[in-house]
């Protein structure tokens, strides 16, 4: 079996036994989708690059294996724990309810008077900007990381129905805003 | 409520998602981040070299020092002079000696190492020819006698047909010849000789062997 049919929980322990190339292939498999996970979840490209590192970082020096279907999981977690220490230490207020994301998701301007000149796909972008940061990480869980409802509860640490709940709102939101381009 | 373990999807948001994905990681990030893993890869692969190296070591060293450790203490084993090793290079000749259960001092017996009655007067010509003159009766009461000298010269040397040892005759016969009984210590030594054909002699006695 070459190295890229390999899980990556097989391509990990390869790179654990010191296998320099099992973590190269383990790298370009998940290297954008982090890489745009924490794009848009930070305000600044800055921060997404050293947060990005920092994630990398992590997983290199992590010496525990994983289950089988745990990397993922994991990594997406870190980066997540990274993130939300990063929100801290700016002093960002992460939303606490869904009465509260309903109050906050409302941007308060037209589409035509925000970005003019952008296409669909950019103003899409400064909209999961502008949302809030609980509703953007699971529509980015979703829509970037590709992970099941079951595995977005349990990673976040919240209820199935809130998940679903909180999505909703942002593909609201989203629509709402980008109906032009819908 | 919707229990569904579905999520809430909107396929036109989603296809306009993905259509943005177009950022990537910079080639420096990328190189910095591969750049490190290979760092931490090279240290996992060499991780085991120190121990098992150590660990070859250890094995080579008890490898070549097992040998030593396991031979037993023997005195025989002990640095030996040249004088020595001589000596003990008849080891078997002593062994017999010493195992030998003694034997009657009878004809059976080997020939003592000399003779007292000759050691004591010299084996000239002039007592055999005393001998001559004696009666029958007279010389078997001198036999008799002579006997008793030879078994009481046994018991003086501890019973020399068990203890007598190649050294210990030797040393006797050296006594002998710094006791200025030389006719006495060549007979010792034509004996020993025949006892013991291949043992060496010192110098000093080997010479007296070839005298004459």
């Amino acid at each position: 079996m070459s190295s890229s049919e390999q899980s990556d929980e097989a391509l990990f322990r390869h790179f654990r036994n010191g296998d320099n190339g099992a973590f190269e292939v383990l790298y370009q498999r998940y290297r954008q989708t982090v890489y745009l996970f924490l794009l848009r979840s930070c305000s600044e490209r800055g921060d997404a690059e050293e947060i990005y590192q920092d994630v990398w970082s992590r997983i290199i020096t992590a010496t525990k294996p994983f289950q089988e279907g745990a990397f993922k999981a994991y990594i997406f977690r870190i980066a997540r724990n990274l993130l939300i220490d990063r929100h801290r230490r700016n002093h960002l207020t992460l939303v606490k309810d869904d009465q509260a994301l309903a109050e906050v998701a409302n941007p308060g301007k037209t589409l035509e008077d925000k970005i003019v000149d952008e296409d669909c796909s950019d103003r899409l972008k400064q909209h999961l900007t502008d949302l809030p940061a609980e509703q953007r990480e699971v529509f980015l869980l979703k829509e970037e990381v590709g992970l099941s409802l079951v595995q977005i509860a349990s990673m976040i640490d919240v209820g199935r129905e809130t998940v679903k709940s909180r999505l909703r709102y942002a593909l609201k939101q989203l629509r709402n805003l980008l109906e032009e381009c819908l | 409520m919707n229990r569904s373990q579905k999520l809430p999807d909107d396929s036109q948001l989603t296809t306009l998602y993905r259509a943005g994905r177009t950022e990537q990681p910079s080639e420096a990030l990328d190189q910095t981040i591969l750049s490190e893993a290979r760092k931490v890869a090279s240290k996992r692969r060499n991780r085991w070299i120190v121990p098992l190296s150590s660990a070859a070591l250890v094995l080579l060293g008890v490898g070549l020092s097992l040998p030593l450790i396991e031979l037993p203490y023997e005195p025989s084993q002990q640095i030996k002079t040249p004088a020595k090793q001589q000596q003990d290079s008849y080891p078997e000749a002593d062994i017999y000696l010493r195992k030998t259960p003694a034997p009657a001092a009878s004809a059976s017996a080997p020939p003592l190492p000399y003779s007292i009655e000759e050691s004591a007067t010299g084996a000239d010509s002039s007592s055999t020819t005393k001998r001559q003159a004696l009666t029958p009766k007279m010389r078997r009461s001198l036999d008799s006698a002579s006997n008793e000298k030879r078994e009481a010269e046994i018991q003086a040397f501890g019973e020399t047909g068990t203890e007598l040892t190649p050294v210990v005759w030797l040393n006797q016969i050296q006594l002998l010849i710094e006791s200025n009984q030389q006719q006495a210590a060549k007979q010792q030594l034509e004996q020993f000789r025949l006892r013991f054909p291949e043992y060496p002699l010192p110098d000093s006695l080997e010479l007296l062997l070839i005298e004459n």
